[in-house]
């Protein structure tokens, strides 16, 4: 094969077709996309600093669970005409379409659904991106706290029009999570159990600094004993567990091992939790969705953890 | 016969791509769809049917076409019949890059196409370092380069799961997505793009027919007959990293078309490289269109990873073929 003169004209005019087909598709995708209609006069700021621009909101799709709950909490689930696979409360986002999940978007079906705004959650950038270039508004959720949440919660209010519904809801989440931190701020550190949880069996998942886990531990008057760990869900070796000697162990519904096989681990049966048959299971979704019912999870987690205060 | 068996492969691709394009989760009238790709529909039709599924065959018929003239020319290049298009590393540096992008640009959200820049720029940075590793001390060969691709694929493979473990619940999503493979973030834009891109790719390695002839006999019979062997190798690597990693930015890993899709095509037409490229190509265009179109329909309602896809379908044709040339011999 020689460069010959031949050849570079043909390289040329390949180049050349590459970019008027581009160019073309760049067009007909501009094109499509003037024809969407504009009229979004509201403007909203959401949790990763993107500014998005909203028209009315009358058909909401949600692409994360929390935010599926959060919408039904404020009473807006009758807008939501599109949820994630993993939505499944309140039992009735069961039954609205479905489309996809964080790790393919049916983006066909969203963009059949027509919605005004879509819900999505940190963490689905190339969703995000792909809605976004055709024109749909898409506002992202992100929380790491319970303050994170109620902000979630006040936004979703604010663009639904339902400031009221999620202002009252917020108050009493609030209210619920004092009446549990008033009482277990005046234990002293002696009487904070040392609670291990576990999301996972093989290897050993923990939640660490950063999880929602983490801090509902701490104001349900506990100490977690991955709460110095390196990250947010840390792999804890056995013998750490072991020497941490845990007064309760807490796991989560989606553990392949149920509290009777944690009880019945070679070399576990040293441990307090064991002991005094301290192993409880939770629902995950309670703990691990940043939504209004993290505070039944933190409910939970109190009445577990200080039953003598809280009652089981 | 050849030029029939051509069209015929041709006839196939085209029915394919019609059903790709009639077929989705929206359900629109096959005269609908016609309609809306000569531009008769309204906007959310035309959206469907232009930009999303239009996109997305040819973001399939692309990366096949990438995938099965690389693979094909890798196996060549290094007379392995167990090479594939990944073997220089490519795969690990654009998982690499993506999940870079990820951690060092959380804050410029504003970025599109992030990912798909970071991967396209790490797959070809780790050739590139490949190539350096393997040259030092004079010529090339191809088993330096074999080394060096392992040696350089693992370290990376170990910093990406440094990264995974640490950042793993936030980019979850994105890792599982890109290690999988799928076409669902296909538009016009980027399906073009790379369907250009393969295009133009093939048939510049298409210009190298008589030295990967020469080649796939080995390097001294190559030289032998006047091949410049190292700037055949390099040339032809180039195009290889080229195409696949441009495809791969968009698509994540699919694996096995590399692998397979040279075989097939070999048990078809022989090992002529003037056809073997062409039918390769096809051929892998072909098996992801299907496979395509089979993630999408399978399951209703749900899209399966394509990677599961061309497993599923590539092996028992395979192995078809394998029985078929036992039983003549």
């Amino acid at each position: 094969m020689k460069l010959s003169g031949k050849l570079l004209v043909l390289i040329a005019v390949l180049v050349c077709i590459a970019v008027v087909s581009t160019g073309y598709a760049i067009f007909v995708t501009q094109t499509l996309q003037n024809e969407r209609e504009t009229g979004k006069s509201t403007t909203v700021l959401d949790d990763m600093g993107r500014i998005v621009h909203i028209g009315k909101v009358e058909r909401i799709i949600s692409t994360s669970p929390s935010n599926t709950e959060i919408l039904f909490a404020i009473g807006a689930g009758h807008l939501v005409v599109g949820v994630d696979n993993y939505s499944d409360y309140p039992s009735e986002a069961v039954n609205i379409t479905k489309v996809g999940d964080f790790i393919s978007l049916d983006v066909e079906r969203i963009v059949s659904l027509q919605p005004d705004v879509v819900f999505a959650y940190y963490g689905q950038k190339a969703g995000i991106e792909r809605l976004e270039a055709l024109g749909i508004s898409v506002v992202t959720f992100h929380a790491e706290t319970l303050n994170d949440i109620y902000h979630d919660i006040q936004l979703a209010g604010y663009i639904c029009g339902k400031t009221e519904n999620a202002t009252n809801l917020v108050a009493q989440l609030q209210q619920r999570v004092e009446d549990i931190r008033s009482k277990t701020q005046q234990l002293n550190d002696t009487q904070h159990p040392r609670v291990y949880y576990e999301l996972w069996n093989n290897p050993y998942m923990s939640a660490g600094p950063g999880s929602y886990i983490n801090d509902l531990i701490r104001i349900a008057g506990g100490t977690n004993i991955a709460a110095n760990a390196s990250k947010d869900y840390p792999i804890l070796s056995e013998e750490f567990i072991l020497s941490a000697n845990p007064d309760i162990i807490i796991t989560s519904s989606m553990n392949i091992d149920s509290p009777e096989k944690i009880m019945q681990r070679a070399g576990w049966q040293e441990i307090n939790a064991v002991k005094n048959h301290s192993v409880y299971m939770i629902d995950d979704n309670l703990v691990s969705r940043p939504g209004p019912r993290i505070v039944e999870g933190l409910e939970t987690l109190a009445k577990i953890i200080h039953p003598e205060i809280f009652g089981n | 016969m050849e030029i029939s068996f051509l069209l015929i492969i041709f006839l196939l691709l085209l029915l394919s791509a019609i059903l790709a394009i009639s077929t989705g989760s929206a359900s629109i009238p096959p005269g609908d769809v016609v309609n809306a790709l000569l531009g008769n529909a309204d906007t959310l039709t035309k959206t469907i049917v232009i930009d999303l599924r239009l996109g997305r065959v040819l973001l399939a018929i692309g990366t096949g076409l990438a995938l099965g003239m690389s693979g094909c020319v890798v196996q060549s290049i290094f007379q392995n019949p167990l090479a594939e298009p990944y073997i220089l590393g490519i795969s690990a540096g654009s998982v690499l890059g993506v999940l870079l992008s990820l951690v060092f640009l959380s804050s410029f959200e504003h970025l599109k196409y992030s990912a798909q820049l970071f991967s396209f720029i790490f797959a070809l940075l780790t050739i590139v370092l490949v190539y350096r590793i393997a040259s030092v001390g004079g010529t090339i060969n191809p088993a330096t380069l074999l080394l060096g691709g392992i040696a350089i694929s693992a370290l990376f493979s170990a910093i990406t799961s440094y990264l995974i473990y640490t950042t793993f619940s936030k980019n979850i999503a994105t890792i599982l997505f890109w290690t999988m493979g799928g076409f669902w973030q296909a538009n016009l834009v980027s399906g073009i793009l790379v369907f250009v891109v393969a295009l133009i790719s093939g048939i510049c390695m298409l210009l190298f027919w008589r030295e990967l002839n020469a080649l796939s006999l080995g390097d001294h019979f190559a030289m032998n007959v006047g091949v410049d062997v190292s700037r055949a190798r390099t040339v032809l690597i180039a195009l290889v990293a080229f195409s696949v990693s441009f495809a791969v930015s968009f698509t994540g890993i699919i694996g096995f078309v590399g692998l397979v899709v040279p075989h097939i095509a070999r048990s078809i037409v022989g090992g002529e490289h003037k056809k073997l490229l062409v039918y390769s190509g096809l051929v892998g265009a072909l098996l992801l269109l299907w496979a395509d179109i089979l993630a999408r329909t399978l399951i209703y309602g749900e899209e399966l990873p394509v990677g599961i896809i061309t497993a599923l379908l590539g092996v028992p044709f395979f192995l078809y073929l394998l029985f078929r040339r036992r039983r003549l011999c």
